[in-house]
């Protein structure tokens, strides 16, 4: 048994220290904190995308898919001719707004539903008699109604394709206490057709299916529809995110990483701080296990109050990152309503584990360390130097192994994005262990300068870090980790933006593009009228125009994203391909077969320039070859880009998605704006005129909130590393007070003390800094080489800015400069022999 | 007095490395230390009187020798079993840094004996008594920094004796005081054992004290001399 004696010594230690303390509990409170904000944030998209799925798709097996245009209804009637027996319902889904959010409208047959879906049965057991009585009308899920504050009988308004329509709220569905269904709202297929204009076409049907009877039916279906399997089309939406949640956790994991650092620095220190305890503990027979075990006790209460602390402010902060996480997905992969926060136990006990094992990992070290307190060399602190000096080439040895298995990693796999992160990991911790190797070298090398600036105070200030280097050496590895990763992180969104701003600039070749407003269609954008490319034509100061056509069509990988292009003349150079392309492409390319697809698309289905895929037009299945991959930061699901008049022609679809119009030499911009918007505005339906500059600020505009949660992800890793820089360099130097107290009895002044301190402080604070760069770079270069690509198909150059390694510099100085005012001041308040007398 | 030996030094040697060189401290040391004896240890500073202490305590293990305490090898021990013999048969004084700074007096002494697993009824009573032996009865519950430097000690001695260990050993334990408390302490402590009848191996410059002990030993370029010329 520990006794209490061992306990109140370190309960008053650390009440003594109650800064270090509270700075020790506030780093791991944070870095948990960032890893429950997220996670949570992550599993409550992930729960409801579960529920929104099993709402809509029930007991649904099998779907019948078609070209983007839809399913005639005449298909549904001659599937049920055919098959009677067969369990079927037509649905028409589209994309709508209410009160600003994104929300799925599901058309059923009310009659169909019943072997489908619990949707129109509800509460109210009269909706269906009532559905079936013509009246007309949506319904919400008593949950979202509630949310919203909707009642039975309101009017409400949806936006769809930029349109206001008006409905009538008729009922509500779902039990209000049972699981939470949100963002869905469900009309008859007459109004929901209606309200999405698509008459007569049907988005899918669906099926409960034996798997015995698919080939019967597929054989059945004609050829243009395709039959597939629900749970495959569920499974790779979900996928769609992952990655991006991934990266995120990843990222909140560093957070954690970083809290963990500081609990080993402060660990560290606090042992230091009472060698000469432990030593008096083991000469008076404690046992190594016992004085082991008490600290490790202590550390592991102190990790509990912090990561009790960081579920709590977890749960705070992941209301805050749910928003960001879900307007993120909303924006690059599918629309979803989150509103609820899905806290589970086991989330909760997640958290707790990964608070205390970081906690228990960052201990294990020091209180090792402490074990071996002897009595008789507690007074030898030469003999403590001299040991972490003998540790150097140790330290060096098994962190260049860590670096030398972090490039391994990264060679043994092209595609797995957990080694890439295994690698991430190594590569860190392996500088780490080698950042105090390179504290002597560097002290040295400054002391020279700092002499000539400051005297002997600099000779002092520099000399100390050296001399000191069993604390220091845990110190500076420490700060050096969290400016690194506040460096790497900022380089990699950098050099994505850059990227990103390069590549729209690249692609958007034209002057003016006109678009329809966003589509009430999952499968197709909305289509500009008819006529109007040729109307636009004629406009004076109209040079050419390019026409595009974006829908998603059905492939051997599942649907996929793809461009009908009409090209003007310079859009080719709108393309940057990835690899060399097919000789004579574009000539190859405007005779048909050929497809270009994107990076990301290549990446994930593994092909190449040369490589076939087969889509899904209403003739079947067609084989295209792949002539070229081009950079694509548009999507990272991948887009395959195909010319428009076969698209046309294939797809039986002339529908223009958008125009991109190119001045004649020596017009004006402005008034060819004005002539276009009036030529639009005859249209019947509101249509987006705007040149490329904006085009180009509201995509980076939607870059930058795609990124909002990785900045501030990247934020709250500053600010754990700032409390670590904090804490690091308060505990060296209120642990140095007896060392100053000397110092001040043999006569410097406070205002010299302060100066030497702050100096010190400064020092190491640069040295990080320094130290940080290539760390910082290093891990920018894996986040953008190896994790980006694995994670979403994107490869782009590395960018950097200076401006985040003066940002980092000027972070590490001025929070080194906080740290070393306090000790300082307190000192310079106490008299020295105040101070000489405490041990 | 009864002579079976509690202690028995055979052939020690030990030696520091520093930089390239070893300089030997200790060179084929003997000794047999009986029962309730006090010895006073002499010897120049740095002639190795504390690397001596220290083996006997087992918390340093000689390169050469053996040292058998109550009849057990200490170097064939494991560090658990030579801690806990520690723990249960020796107590000790040190120079300085002795006490537990966060600890208060009572807390400070108490310590050996809830180590040893005494009931806290019967520490405080220990505690209690000891205390007041020592003279500090009243100041059970101040921490040491508001002691003097004198009163420091006396918890010292008060911790090294209170759960009746076999053996005491004290190292220099008034190096740090001045004369006049220096005296009174090591009157104290040398009181105290033989009241108790403990084993006190003590390491002093006072030839005062030395004259009390039963037995003069002088280290001497690694050697052991008894009552032999004093060089400092
Ligand atoms: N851990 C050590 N490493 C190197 N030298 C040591 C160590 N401990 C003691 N010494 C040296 O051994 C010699 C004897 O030390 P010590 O036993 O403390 O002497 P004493 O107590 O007699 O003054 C001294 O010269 C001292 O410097
Ligand atoms: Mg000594």
């Amino acid at each position: 048994m520990v006794g209490g004696r061992l306990w109140r010594a370190g309960y008053r230690h650390q009440r003594r220290h109650a800064w270090q303390t509270l700075l020790s509990v506030l780093g791991i409170a944070l870095g948990v904190a960032v890893v429950m904000a997220v996670g949570l944030a992550n599993q409550s998209t992930n729960r409801a995308f579960e529920l929104t799925m099993e709402q809509i798709s029930g007991r649904v097996t099998h779907q019948v898919l078609g070209a983007p245009a839809g399913l005639p209804e005449s298909l549904y009637r001659d599937l049920r001719l055919a098959h009677p027996d067969l369990p079927a319902a037509p649905v028409v889904e589209g994309q709508v707004e209410l009160a600003g959010e994104p929300f799925t409208l599901l058309g059923v047959d009310p009659l169909s539903e019943r072997p489908f879906r619990s949707l129109t049965r509800g509460r109210d057991g009269a909706l269906l008699q009532r559905l079936l009585g013509g009246e007309s009308g949506i319904l919400i899920s008593a949950y979202t109604a509630t949310r919203l504050q909707l009642e039975k009988g309101d009017e409400i308004s949806l936006e769809i394709a930029g349109r206001q329509q008006s409905v009538r709220l008729m009922g509500l569905f779902g039990d209000p206490g049972a699981a939470v269904v949100d963002g869905i709202l469900v009309a008859d297929i007459a109004l929901a057709q209606t309200l999405l204009q698509q008459f007569g076409r049907l988005d899918r049907i669906d099926l409960v299916l034996d798997p015995a009877e698919t080939s019967n039916l597929e054989e059945w279906l004609p050829a243009g529809f395709k039959l597939v399997q629900t749970r495959q089309r569920t499974d790779a939406m979900a996928n769609m995110s992952h990655a991006f949640q991934t990266n995120l956790s990843a990222m909140s994991l560093l957070a954690l990483l970083v809290g963990g650092f500081l609990i080993y620095n402060t660990t560290t220190f606090s042992v230091l701080q009472r060698r000469r305890q432990f030593g008096i503990m083991r000469l008076l027979g404690a046992t190594r296990r016992e004085v082991f075990r008490i600290i490790m006790l202590e550390q592991l209460l102190i990790g509990l109050v912090g990561t009790l602390l960081g579920l709590g402010a977890g749960i705070l902060l992941a209301r805050e990152l749910l928003h960001l996480v879900t307007r993120t997905i909303n924006d690059l992969y599918f629309a979803l309503t989150v509103s609820r926060l899905d806290l589970s136990a086991e989330i909760l006990l997640t958290g707790l584990l990964l608070g205390l094992l970081t906690t228990a990992l960052a201990a294990t070290a020091p209180a090792w360390e402490a074990t071996r307190s002897q009595p008789h060399t507690v007074n030898r602190r030469s003999e403590i130097e001299r040991r972490s000096h003998r540790a150097l080439p140790w330290l060096l040895s098994i962190g260049l192994l860590g670096i030398a298995g972090g490039w391994l990693l990264v060679q043994g796999s092209e595609r797995s994005l957990l080694q890439g992160f295994a690698a991430l990991f190594c590569f860190i911790m392996g500088y780490c262990l080698l950042v105090p190797t390179m504290v002597p070298p560097l002290a040295r090398l400054l002391q020279y300068p700092v002499q000539g600036l400051f005297g002997s105070i600099g000779r002092l200030a520099s000399r100390g870090i050296d001399a000191t280097l069993s604390r220091t050496g845990p110190a500076i590895a420490a700060l050096t980790l969290a400016i690194a990763a506040t460096i790497g992180m900022g380089i990699m969104v950098d050099s994505f933006r850059g990227a990103v701003s390069q590549w729209l600039s690249r692609t958007i070749q034209g002057d003016i593009y006109v678009s329809a407003p966003e589509s009430a269609s999952k499968r197709a954008s909305a289509a500009l009228p008819e006529g109007l490319p040729e109307r636009v034509r004629q406009i004076d100061g109209v040079g050419e125009i390019s026409t595009g056509r974006h829908v998603k069509v059905e492939s051997d990988n599942g649907p996929v994203d793809l461009l009908a292009i009409g090209l003007a003349s310079t859009s080719y150079r709108g393309f940057d391909f990835k690899s060399e392309p097919l000789p004579q492409l574009w000539q190859r390319f405007a005779g048909g077969g050929i497809a270009l697809v994107s990076e990301p698309y290549a990446f994930h289905h593994r092909l190449g320039t040369g490589d076939t895929l087969d889509l899904l037009t209403p003739d079947g299945n067609r084989t295209f070859t792949i002539g070229g991959i081009f950079q694509d930061y548009g999507s990272d699901r991948g887009l395959i880009v195909l010319p428009r008049e076969h698209y046309q022609a294939l797809w039986n679809d002339p529908s223009v998605t958008t125009l991109g119009i190119y001045l004649a030499s020596g017009a004006e911009l402005q008034p060819v704006l004005t002539r276009v918007r009036q030529a639009t505005g005859q249209a019947d339906q509101p249509l987006r005129v705007r040149a490329s500059r904006e085009i180009l600020a509201h995509s980076l505009e939607i870059f930058d909130r795609t990124f909002t949660i990785t900045r501030v992800l990247r934020l709250l890793v500053i600010a754990v590393a700032f409390v670590g820089i904090l804490s690091a360099m308060l505990a060296l130097q209120l642990e140095r007070a007896r060392e100053h107290a000397i110092l001040r009895a043999t006569g410097m002044t406070p205002g010299q003390l302060l100066g030497q301190v702050s100096l010190q402080t400064l020092l190491m604070g640069l040295m990080a800094a320094l130290l940080a760069m290539p760390l910082g770079w290093l891990m920018s270069e894996i986040l953008i080489q190896v994790i980006n690509l694995r994670a979403f198909g994107w490869s782009m150059p590395a960018q950097l800015n200076p401006v985040i390694l003066l940002e980092a510099i000027a972070f590490a100085l001025l929070a080194a400069l906080l740290a070393g005012l306090y000790p300082s001041l307190r000192m310079a308040r106490t008299a020295p022999a105040v101070a000489l007398r405490e041990e | 007095m009864n002579n079976k030996p509690l202690l028995v030094v055979e052939q020690l040697s030990h030696s520091y490395r520093e930089g390239r060189e070893t300089r030997p401290i200790l060179n084929g040391i003997d000794l047999q230390i009986a029962e309730h004896e006090c010895i006073a240890l002499l010897g120049r500073s740095g002639s190795g009187k504390s690397t001596l202490l220290n083996m006997l305590a087992g918390i340093d293990t000689p390169q050469g020798g053996s040292i058998r305490v109550m009849g057990q090898e200490i170097h064939k021990l494991s560090e658990r079993e030579r801690t806990l013999l520690r723990r249960r048969h020796i107590g000790f004084v040190y120079q300085f840094f002795n006490l537990i700074p966060t600890l208060t007096i009572a807390e400070n002494v108490g310590l050996p004996l809830e180590l040893n697993g005494y009931p806290e009824a019967e520490i405080s009573r220990l505690v209690g008594f000891i205390l007041s032996d020592v003279g500090l009865g009243n100041r059970w519950a101040a921490f040491p920094d508001q002691l003097s430097g004198g009163e420091q000690q006396r918890v010292a001695i008060a911790r090294a004796l209170v759960h009746n260990p076999a053996i005491v050993l004290a190292d220099e334990p008034t190096g740090n005081l001045d004369e006049e408390t220096g005296k009174h302490i090591l009157g104290m402590l040398l009181g105290l054992s033989k009241q108790l009848r403990r084993t006190l191996i003590i390491v002093t410059h006072s030839l005062e004290v030395a004259q009390r002990a039963d037995r003069i030993l002088t280290l001497n370029y690694g050697r052991l001399s008894e009552q032999g010329e004093l060089h400092w």
